[in-house]
């Protein structure tokens, strides 16, 4: 078809002149693939002596024997794996595989390396007289996983360790996704309790605790985190005081994928402002919160409730006929009723909830997440339990009532744009109480709701 | 126009002014092999004993990167890393080569000088 048809024949000896040059280039790029090759592979004979290395496998054996004969590969692997040697006799079979990707740390070779020697070697026996040995270089990765295993060791260390703290995750819609020691620990539930509870199940059981999730999930939601302090409970009921930080966990693509939540146990600082709090803000005689403390938490409450669309009630209470106590049986029986009474309204309140004595014989109760159904039912229970009491004075037994006024904080700005502050709240409760009063006493009024920038009713 | 006197020997106090002088024919005749390579790592130089103890031709080697697609075996802290660490470098290193796929033991010399272009790996047999 070509030239070639009409040039004379090769002659023999250019064939196998051509025949040569053509296995030398085949050898040669057999040799480049071989000496490319990323892994060790040697031939042994039926002593362990090495036939045949590729020069990864030399280098290899070249730190652990360094200038030493490394003729016989058992020889050499008995530095780092003498127990290689036995593995490979023990293996009675004609062939069959002696390990595979077995794991060898030969350990810092040499001052000027980097990272401690770790290879695996598998080594087979493909007949009495003959194995493949195959070594694998894995410092590297070997390394990176000891890093990895050491940060997620330090990790848990500090989650697990660290009584303070817990940290935990929570889905988009609340639920608990994750737990672990840290949280186990402050909270007492199991990982397989906690699972997929809603988180509101770990706040105080005060009636509060949907609201503030609500709140910082929110936060969480509109700005990227949320924040709360308060209390939380443990399994066991017992409740301890926790600053908790929510924010926003988003996936690979800024998706929102749920909520990180770290909680400390603040509960000694707590104790401790609450200890040095306590004698300013309380009421000697009673042992509730001063008109100072009311002043002081009822406002903050109020604001608290407004901005997030909450209800807050105020239940006024006042001691009913409490100057005809006084005048017959002195100072004395009228302070142990206004501490027992005290001590009943406490009793009937929440937690949550903020008991002042606000005047002479007035109490002011502050239900933060309540309307007026509710607070009418907390009103009337604290009503009852202060007429079941029997205060003992001196050779008198005593029973006294209480009247009460409910008002719930209007939601609704007025016509200035402004809520409607504890001040025109307390005065609604007060005339409701008045109210209460002008009825007969021992009973409960609720204020009408305000009418939008009139005056309280 | 090749001195024929233009020689070096493996352990010459001078070797590596001296093979920046050399041509390819001096480097040919000497009797261990010369792995000349630019600042880079890329073979620019590949002996006569060289492609004999390697069973490379100097074809296929000139233009790769030596301790990258030549010879791995060297790209470790032994050779490559003392290259890139070390810019005035000369150390004879016992080591060991592949010949014919065996095991072979061989002296090398690593050279590197900040005022020389090329910087030099010299490998001589152990024993030889």
């Amino acid at each position: 078809v070509s030239a070639a048809a009409h040039a004379a024949p090769p002659s023999e000896v250019e064939v196998v002149v051509a025949a040569l040059a053509a296995l030398e280039r085949e050898h040669e790029a057999l040799l480049d693939f071989i000496y490319l090759c990323p892994l060790g592979i040697l031939q042994l004979d039926a002593a362990g002596t090495v036939e045949i290395a590729n020069p990864v496998a030399s280098q290899l054996l070249l730190q652990i024997a360094p200038g030493a004969d490394f003729s016989n590969f058992f020889a050499v692997m008995d530095a780092v794996d003498p127990e290689l040697r036995q593995l490979a006799d023990g293996l009675t079979a004609e062939r069959g595989t002696v390990c595979e990707a077995r794991r060898v740390d030969a350990g810092r070779r040499s001052a000027r390396a980097a990272l401690p020697l770790v290879f695996t070697v598998t080594l087979l026996k493909l007949n009495p007289d003959r194995s493949m040995a195959v070594l694998a270089d894995v410092s590297r990765s070997d390394a990176a996983e000891r890093a990895a295993r050491a940060t997620e060791e330090r990790f848990r260390a500090v989650l697990d360790g660290v009584r303070d703290y817990a940290i935990f995750s929570l889905a988009l819609d609340g639920t608990i996704e994750s737990w672990n020691r840290s949280a186990e620990r402050m909270f007492e539930f199991t990982a397989e309790e906690a699972l997929g509870l809603d988180a509101v199940a770990l706040c105080a059981p005060d009636g509060t605790g949907a609201a503030r999730m609500e709140a910082m999930l929110a936060g969480a939601r509109t700005q990227g985190w949320g924040e709360d302090d308060g209390w939380w409970r443990r399994k066991a009921r017992t409740r301890f005081w926790g600053s908790a930080v929510l924010s926003l966990a988003e996936d690979a693509e800024g998706a929102p994928r749920g909520f990180t939540v770290v909680i400390r146990d603040a509960t000694r600082r707590r104790r401790r402002e609450e200890e040095l709090e306590a004698k300013a803000y309380t009421d000697a005689l009673t042992g509730v919160g001063n008109r100072r403390y009311f002043d002081e938490v009822a406002p903050r409450e109020a604001d608290r409730a407004a901005r997030l669309r909450d209800s807050v009630c105020l239940v006024t209470l006042d001691v009913d006929h409490f100057k005809r106590v006084n005048d017959t049986h002195g100072h004395a029986a009228g302070d142990a009723v206004l501490a027992a009474v005290a001590r009943a309204v406490r009793d009937a309140a929440r937690e949550v909830d903020v008991v002042a004595r606000i005047g002479g014989e007035e109490f002011a109760v502050l239900l933060p997440s309540t309307d007026a159904g509710g607070a009418r039912a907390a009103a009337d229970r604290i009503r009852l339990a202060v007429e079941q009491l029997v205060v003992r004075t001196g050779d008198a037994a005593l029973r006294v009532t209480v009247s009460a006024g409910v008002a719930e904080l209007a939601s609704a700005p007025d016509d200035a744009g402004v809520g409607e502050g504890i001040d025109r709240l307390l005065a609604r409760a007060d005339a409701a109480l008045y109210a209460a009063k002008r009825r007969g006493r021992n009973r409960v009024v609720v204020a009408e709701a305000p009418r939008p920038g009139g005056a309280p009713a | 126009m090749p001195t024929l006197t233009a020689s070096v020997a493996f352990d010459a106090p001078d070797a590596l002014a001296t093979l920046n002088d050399l041509d390819e024919a001096a480097l040919d005749a000497c009797a261990f092999g010369v792995i000349g390579m630019e600042p880079d790592g890329t073979v620019a130089q590949y002996n006569a004993f060289e492609q004999r103890r390697a069973g490379m031709t100097r074809e296929r080697v000139v233009g790769r990167h030596f301790f990258s697609e030549v010879a791995p075996c060297t790209n470790n802290y032994l050779v490559a890393t003392r290259y890139e660490d070390e810019p005035a470098l000369d150390a004879v290193i016992p080591y060991v080569f592949t010949l014919r796929m065996r095991p072979t033991p061989v002296e090398l010399r690593l050279l590197r000088g900040p005022g020389a272009a090329r910087m030099y790996l010299l490998v001589r047999p152990r024993g030889a």
